[in-house]
């Protein structure tokens, strides 16, 4: 068992040389090189989800501010709308203002007017039946004081009438 | 190995003795076909058809058999001979993961019933420790030219007076470290087979159903021990080959 035997060395060499010759001809290389490639592999899938994170990132930072920048123009759009609408507001109530002021002016002139008319029409009037008045009282002998009595009398009927309306 | 005895006189050591299955002999040099050369080229044979199998068959997204050699392949290139030699030393990943595979192997065949464990022979571990030895050697020369190898056995800076101690344990050191190899693994695969021979013996010797319980449980104890001895072992040798080469590359350290 403790003898020294050069042939089973011998033997061994042969065995381990022609494993170690078979092995690294047909199967370390293309095992090493998968797992090389595997390596590789997952190397470039991790440097490429990072780059695909980052570009994500900044895309998102880019829409933000893309969105506070529209949410800063839809104020400011607001705003604007808002001040408009009131000046408009002004507007419209100052011009509706002053039209209705103009038109209770005009309405008051056309008052006064149709009121001077019917007055004026109303003296005609009052003359004409004076003259009538005075026509039967001259029929009817009439003395000049009696005459003067009557017209005064008239008038001031007139005149009271006149107040009533 | 289960063919422990049988006879009236029970010798465990029965079991390591050489017999010539095929007579080969070349001039003085008897290069018969012993039981570990079967067992040394079966082993050789098992090993070069799984690893070739799945290298002809690889798959980009590994499973089973491949995944286990990967694995095994990954371990050696990267955690033996990248971390214990450096990335110079890939050149030296064949060698040290071919011996890895071949201890292994030789140690896992002798666990099977009725075969033999060719790293249980003196010879065949001596035979790598040897060939580790030449290509440490190899490898420092290669590296620092002769002289310059030889040199860096003596450190700078000691007194001369030391030297005629300094050498001797130098060159002890030199040789103390194959012979541990090869002792080593011989030692752990005989003493662990020798074990179970013993339990095995144990129940012929006493022919009874009471006591054969007992060494039966050894006997399941000692195989499962065995297991793991074989792949401590051939990581052991292998690991120690790195370590050695490390040394001879880095003689600066």
């Amino acid at each position: 068992m403790f003898e020294a035997e050069p042939g089973l060395i011998i033997w061994t060499w042969l065995c381990f040389g022609a494993l170690l010759g078979l092995l690294a001809k047909f199967a370390y290389k293309p095992i090493v090189a998968i797992l090389d490639q595997r390596a590789n592999d997952i190397r470039e899938e991790l440097q490429a989800s990072d780059k695909t994170r980052k570009d994500a990132e900044d895309l998102l930072l880019k829409y933000q501010a893309k969105l506070d920048e529209g949410r800063a123009d839809v104020q400011k759009m607001i705003e604007e709308g808002r001040s408009v609408g009131e000046k408009l507001k002004r507007e419209i109530v100052e011009k509706a203002d002053a039209e209705s002021k103009a038109l209770v002016k005009k309405a008051q002139e056309e008052i006064e007017r149709e009121k001077k008319k019917a007055l004026m029409a109303l003296q005609e009037q009052v003359a004409e039946l004076s003259v009538q008045v005075a026509s039967k009282m001259i029929a009817e002998t009439l003395r000049p004081m009696d005459h003067e009595k009557l017209i005064a009398g008239a008038l001031a009927q007139v005149k009271e009438d006149y107040a009533k309306n | 190995m289960a063919e422990g005895g049988g006879g009236a006189a029970i010798d465990p050591l029965h079991h390591f003795e050489l017999h010539p299955i095929v007579d080969i002999h070349l001039g003085g040099l008897d290069l018969s076909i012993t039981q570990p050369v079967l067992w040394m080229m079966i082993a050789s044979a098992v090993t070069f058809s799984v690893l070739t199998f799945v290298a002809m068959t690889l798959k980009k997204y590994p499973k089973g058999l491949q995944n286990l050699v990967e694995v095994i392949v990954n371990f050696l290139r990267k955690g033996l001979v990248i971390d214990v030699i450096g990335k110079e030393g890939i050149g030296w990943f064949p060698f040290v993961a071919t011996l890895f595979l071949f201890v292994l192997s030789c140690n896992i065949m002798g666990l099977i019933p009725g075969s033999f464990t060719a790293t249980s022979n003196i010879n065949v571990t001596a035979g790598l420790a040897i060939l580790v030895f030449f290509m440490v050697q190899g490898a420092g020369i290669r590296k620092y030219g002769f002289a310059g190898y030889f040199k860096a056995f003596i450190p700078s800076g000691i007194p001369s007076w030391i030297l005629p101690i300094m050498v001797p344990i130098e060159i002890i050191s030199l040789f103390a470290k194959p012979f541990s190899l090869a002792v080593r693994l011989f030692a752990n695969m005989m003493a662990g087979h020798m074990v179970i021979l013993v339990f095995l013996s144990m129940i012929i010797l006493f022919k009874s159903i009471v006591i054969t319980p007992l060494p039966l449980v050894g006997v399941i104890i000692m195989y499962a021990f065995e297991i793991f001895v074989a792949l401590i072992q051939a990581y052991i040798f292998s690991v120690l080959t790195a370590s050695y080469l490390s040394d001879a590359l880095h003689m600066e350290h």
